[in-house]
């Protein structure tokens, strides 16, 4: 199924980029212009999708008969937000991550990455080793610490954002 | 050889030494953070150097670039985050040695391969400079079509899972490539109104996007996080018997050539020559199918290359004036400040200084070989550092690397956004390898299929009227050939 999805998705965006392609102006008249390569590009992983995804429904069967004989979550003792954590902490890191990449400019390096450090911290601390104060203390020095690092002995300019 | 002396016995004084000790530990240091680079290590440097002797300022400089060369592999093996784009091939198998409980064996085989690829080039800047930079002058759009052709042909080798999924992946690189001003016209593509991405992506962000925001959330799925343990704390040496090491010579050789070459070809760069190698050593090794998994083989064959690449980058822009990358352009921008002007002439009225730099490139490479031995213990003491602590850090070091590049908190978020692609490309199995490859080789391959093309009048079969890249066409096709017939054997075997 995941296969099917990500070709059919990839058909998608390789249409896509091939009309977008059209819309490129060329800033001269040239024969092999600046849309020649994406085109080439998109026409390449729309005929490997489509290889992909054929693929994929012919051996869609055998895994569908796979997960019927699967054997079924055992429900353990854990919370549910333990569950939900664990199930789902990847995503949850990369929102982080995207939330920290947002905040950069405008919390400014010090302050963002005190914040970042923290919560990151947690959620890969969970699972019964939570270490509160090490994290918080490393949440805390770090960005005092590079930034003071990079500022003023590497002389690397860093946001200071609403520290300014 | 009176000159070569005079070179020696320039950067052999105190001050310069002793610079030189600095300036290798701040490259390595700025190495070994992803992001930052030799780049960033020189330009900082620059203006302290204006009050110098121009040839221990040189020394400084060489140092830093041969000091940032080499460290990228620390962050590469014990991270899997490549330090510099170039040690992307290093994380291919230094990383599982580490994982197995040999990361002291990893970064002393990197740290050897480092140094003998290093050599390997600077006596090839020495004695093949003004041949290598002769042939190179020869190559047209046509021959760097087809090297990169070749390039990425033999690159296809890397994907080890699904041949269709590693060729989407490639191709996606490819596309990545193609955001921002299109070569030639400089016309924009695909930058949805955004300012910040009309330069294209910088390699940092795409590269440290990928490669360390997925460490760090795939280490977020695992449910228990322990410190990663090395199993081989006591290191004797280098941890890696030379014995071992000199039963690599050949492969060593093999990807120090290529990392001269490539070197010496401007614009192609560390992170081509280290996967080409690697590539070639897997073509020529007995045991293939440990690529990947922790082949010392692989590592050999990344660290020698990307090494090499140094002395091989300093050819054309010593005798003809021609940088390579952007290090290079950096260091012909420093030595016109301290007056001097590299291209054919520089051999006639500076070569004593000419001398000096060679001199102070194989003491910086003999000084970043003691530095690196006495650092192996406490890199791999870097290991057991908690990573509940430690993954947060290196993301917000690799977000300092991202937005030190082009100082725009732009580059940040992309950063992040790259993470989140990584991550969905990690889930539905599509390999990163041909999607950085493809991304570092498709610029090259774009603008001189197009320079190619324009100079024919749009006759693609005018490109095999060149010798060599007839000869790289033919040796790509030999390579297809060979692949798919390789694969439809495997089947009978098993």
């Amino acid at each position: 199924m995941k296969d099917i999805l990500s070709a059919s998705g990839l058909m998608i965006l390789a249409a896509y980029v091939y009309v977008a392609s059209n819309e490129i102006v060329s800033k001269t008249n040239m024969d092999i212009g600046p849309d020649f390569m994406p085109k080439v590009a998109a026409i390449l992983i729309f005929c490997l999708s489509a290889i992909m995804l054929v693929g994929a429904i012919r051996t869609q069967k055998t895994a569908r008969q796979d997960e019927s004989s699967a054997a079924p979550a055992v429900e353990d003792g854990r919370s549910k937000l333990a569950r939900f954590l664990d199930n789902y902490s990847d995503w949850l890191s990369i929102v982080i991550i995207i939330l920290y990449g947002l905040a950069f400019s405008s919390l400014g390096f010090v302050l963002s990455t005190s914040l970042y450090i923290f919560v990151q911290g947690l959620l890969l601390s969970r699972s019964g080793q939570r270490r509160l104060v090490a994290i918080a203390v490393t949440a805390v020095a770090v960005p005092l610490i590079s930034n003071f690092v990079f500022v003023h002995l590497m002389h690397v300019f860093l946001p200071a954002g609403i520290l300014e | 050889m009176d000159l070569i002396v005079a070179g020696f016995s320039a950067v052999l004084s105190l001050q310069a030494v002793a610079l030189m000790f600095v300036g290798v530990i701040v490259g390595i240091i700025f190495g070994s953070i992803p992001g930052l680079s030799a780049v960033t290590a020189i330009a900082l440097a620059l203006p302290l150097t204006f009050a110098m002797d121009p040839t221990v300022a040189i020394a400084l400089m060489m140092s830093i670039y041969v000091g940032g060369s080499s460290g990228g592999f620390i962050a590469a093996i014990l991270l899997n985050i490549p330090g510099t784009p170039a040690s992307v091939a290093t994380t291919f198998d230094g990383h599982p040695m580490a994982q197995k409980g040999q990361a002291g064996k990893a970064l002393g085989t990197a740290v050897v391969c480092s140094f003998l690829g290093g050599l390997v080039s600077m006596v090839a800047l020495l004695t093949l400079a003004p041949p290598l930079a002769s042939i190179s002058m020869r190559f047209g759009a046509a021959e760097y079509f087809a090297t990169t052709f070749f390039a990425l042909v033999l690159l296809g080798g890397l994907t080890g899972g699904s041949l269709v999924k590693g060729l989407i992946s490639g191709l996606l690189g490819l596309l990545l490539a193609t955001i921002g001003s299109a070569p030639i016209d400089y016309t924009d593509r695909f930058t949805f109104g955004f300012v910040g991405l009309s330069g294209g992506l910088s390699a940092p962000v795409v590269l440290i996007g990928i490669f360390a925001i997925s460490e760090v959330v795939k280490a977020a799925r695992r449910k228990a996080l322990p410190a990663a343990k090395a199993r081989s704390m006591q290191i004797r040496g280098f941890g890696v018997e030379l014995r071992e090491i000199a039963g690599q010579s050949i492969n060593i050789l093999r990807s120090a050539i290529i990392g001269v070459f490539v070197g010496v070809l401007p614009g192609i760069g560390g992170s081509a020559a280290s996967l080409l190698s690697y590539s070639a050593a897997r073509g020529a090794s007995k045991k293939p199918e440990e690529f990947g998994k922790g082949s010392t083989e692989g590592l050999v064959a990344s660290e020698s290359a990307n090494n090499a690449v140094m002395g091989g980058a300093m050819i054309p822009l010593l005798t003809l004036g021609i940088p390579g990358d952007v290090v290079t352009a950096l260091l012909l921008g420093a030595l016109m400040l301290y007056g001097l002007s590299p291209g054919p002439l520089l051999m006639l009225t500076d070569a004593d200084l000419l001398y000096a730099i060679f001199a102070a490139m194989l003491i910086s490479n003999c000084i970043m070989l003691v530095v690196q031995f006495a650092g192996i213990r406490l890199f791999v003491k870097a290991l057991s550092v908690d990573r509940v602590i430690l993954l947060p850090v290196i993301i917000s070091m690799c977000a300092v690397g991202v937005y030190s590049f082009n100082n725009t908190s732009f580059d940040v978020v992309l950063f992040s956004l790259f993470g989140l692609f990584g991550y969905v490309c990690f889930k539905l199995e599509f390999p990163f390898p041909p999607l950085v490859v493809g991304f570092i080789l498709g610029p090259i391959l774009e603008v001189n299929l197009r320079r190619g093309l324009m100079l024919n009048d749009g006759n693609f079969l005018a490109f095999f009227s060149s010798p060599i890249a007839a000869t790289f066409f033919v040796a790509s096709i030999g390579f297809i050939l060979f692949t798919v017939w390789k694969r439809r054997m495997e089947p009978v075997k098993a």
